[in-house]
């Protein structure tokens, strides 16, 4: 574990990429907050503010979460870790662990701070910022789904192995494979189709303004969790019999 | 002690190591000789348990690699200089590797010193030259002080210095009563440094045993002989069925006979000796020989310094590469093999 922790902290396109996801939602929710002329309704949706821009930042925590594990086999140093440690699932598994506690981690304070520079700018408007239960289960919503994505890239990446392409599988999935298959399921004549989506569901993990028509915030991120579990207990059975 | 053992590994239809089996004993060092193509790197993965044999086994002191709890203390490897993320320092990346096993940055600190990377340990990998990363793999091995050392090339990139000293490492830790086996394609580096070979080709073993017995099986023997009266006794040596070859009026190369039998039979003919010496080719010749059939990759023209005809030290002719094509010369600048 303390391997794969001095791993994650010592490559520099993680930092780059954690400042990047940082960067977007505290700029963009900061700017709504200094620009807008209607300060209390967004100081009403600022949990929204905060979470939609929050989506964008598990993506890219994803997109860290497999590169940690897919640079090892593109770098070859998947080998040195094996030679080092041979007990595979352990190995992988330890690095789930970390990539999954420092995503939550690393979302958290992102969105902390998202939040907290938001309704420092809208306090300064004269706005009152208000935080009710929804909002809280949103902006707790928003940082598991970042944890999942993580994850989500993970066991992608045990599978693909390769980085772009399992960043380029991570990104379309929400973006094309779900559109295509809510079509899909559209035509079907099933009228709802997020429940059946893993991402379409679990997004609404972070939206503090549910519909009754949405899944629950728990079915979302069951269904995304399941599906995570699934492609990493394959994966890690993959991997053990593969060549590294 | 690493035992091989009936190690098989297939990709596709090719066979890459077929039916393998050796020991590699403590206290020497074995050199893991073979031809591009033949296995070498494939049973050193096989052993370590990076990639999975069809059939076989590897032991080291009876059990398999990956029932080993802190591997690095047991059996250290560097398989390939290459296997780093450029983009971390040296010593993040020993570090990563040592924490894997409970060892201490100090350790590191202690290993990145012994190799010579000290001043550099903070600098990416990325900026390392080969024999810099070579280093570093190095560093990487000596970190838990395992009794069983394997090594892919290490000498590749090298300078003379860096070769040299992984000679002195390699010897002296056998001294130590370590179990080492290092492949290497630089032959003329191999003969000093290793005692016991173990030598493949197309992943099967031909031949195992010392270097010493491996060179006196394999490559060619002669007697060169200097007289004044080269022409009579050649005539005389060619009567009692050896083969001669002149290489200049009075120096001739003698096949088919030894030192003693020349030397009686010169004293008969009363033909003085300005030279008579038995020679043996290298282990270089030697390996040649031994591989000729089990070469999958060969240059245009290669062949081995056989020195029936044009003599023992008859270079093999140069190919002609084509315009605008490489042709890979049969031999390297230290005596090794492409």
């Amino acid at each position: 574990m303390r391997s794969e922790w001095i791993k994650v902290r010592t490559v520099r396109v993680n930092y780059v990429l954690g400042i990047i996801a940082a960067a977007f939602p505290i700029v963009v929710v900061g700017l709504i907050a200094a620009l807008t002329s209607d300060e209390q309704d967004v100081a009403r949706n600022l949990v929204g503010a905060v979470t939609g821009t929050m989506v964008l930042t598990s993506l890219l925590l994803g997109v860290v979460g497999a590169l940690n594990l897919t640079s090892e086999f593109s770098h070859n140093t998947i080998r040195s870790t094996f030679a080092a440690a041979p007990q595979r699932t352990r190995v992988l598994l330890s690095k789930a662990i970390v990539t999954l506690a420092s995503t939550l981690i690393a979302a958290a304070i992102i969105e902390f701070l998202t939040y907290l520079v938001g309704s420092l700018i809208l306090s300064s408007r004269d706005a009152d910022v208000v935080l009710d239960g929804s909002d809280k289960a949103a902006l707790l919503g928003a940082v598991i789904l970042a944890g999942l994505l993580s994850m989500l890239g993970f066991g992608l990446g045990l599978l693909i192995r390769n980085s772009p392409a399992t960043i380029t599988l991570l990104i379309l999935w929400p973006l094309l494979l779900e559109s295509i298959l809510q079509g899909v399921l559209g035509a079907a004549g099933i009228e709802e189709p997020a429940p059946w989506l893993p991402y379409t569901s679990a997004i609404l993990m972070a939206s503090p303004d549910l519909n009754d028509s949405d899944p629950s915030r728990i079915h979302g991120g069951l269904y995304l969790g399941s599906v995570v579990i699934g492609l990493i207990i394959i994966g890690l059975a993959v991997n053990k019999r593969r060549d590294a | 002690m690493i035992e091989i053992l009936g190690l098989t590994k297939r990709f596709g239809r090719i066979v890459a190591v077929n039916q393998l089996s050796f020991e590699v004993l403590p206290g020497r060092v074995t050199g893991f000789l073979g031809p591009n193509g033949s296995g070498k790197s494939t049973t050193m993965r096989c052993m370590l348990g990076l990639d999975r044999p069809d059939a076989g086994d590897a032991r080291f002191d009876g059990r398999q690699f990956a029932t080993i709890s802190n591997p690095l203390f047991e059996v250290g490897a560097l398989l390939d200089a290459g296997y780093v993320h450029p983009g971390r320092s040296g010593r993040n990346h020993l570090r990563a590797v040592a924490a894997s096993n409970g060892i201490g940055a100090a350790r590191v600190d202690e290993v990145m010193q012994l190799v010579g990377l000290g001043d550099v340990a903070k600098r990416r990998v990325g900026g390392y030259s080969l024999g810099m990363r070579q280093r570093l793999g190095l560093a990487g091995v000596l970190l838990g002080d395992p009794h069983t050392i394997i090594l892919d090339e290490p000498a590749n990139g090298l300078d003379p210095e860096g070769i040299r000293w992984i000679r002195d490492v390699l010897t002296h830790l056998a001294g130590q009563g370590k179990t080492v086996l290092v492949s290497s394609h630089l032959l003329s580096e191999m003969a000093h440094m290793a005692d016991h070979l173990v030598v493949i080709g197309m992943g099967k073993l031909i031949d195992t045993g010392s270097v010493d017995d491996f060179v006196a099986k394999h490559a060619k023997h002669w007697v060169k002989v200097r007289s004044p009266h080269a022409e009579a006794l050649a005539h005389q040596l060619r009567s009692a069925g050896a083969t001669v070859t002149f290489k200049d009026a009075t120096t001739i190369e003698v096949i088919g006979a030894t030192s003693v039998e020349v030397g009686e039979m010169a004293a008969k003919q009363q033909a003085v000796l300005h030279e008579l010496s038995p020679q043996q080719g290298s282990l270089e010749d030697a390996f040649l020989e031994a591989t000729a059939g089990a070469q999958e990759y060969r240059s245009i023209g290669s062949a081995t310094s056989a020195p029936a005809n044009g003599g023992p030290h008859t270079p093999p002719p140069t190919p002609t590469p084509p315009p605008g094509s490489f042709a890979p010369p049969t031999t390297g600048s230290n005596g090794g093999v492409s």
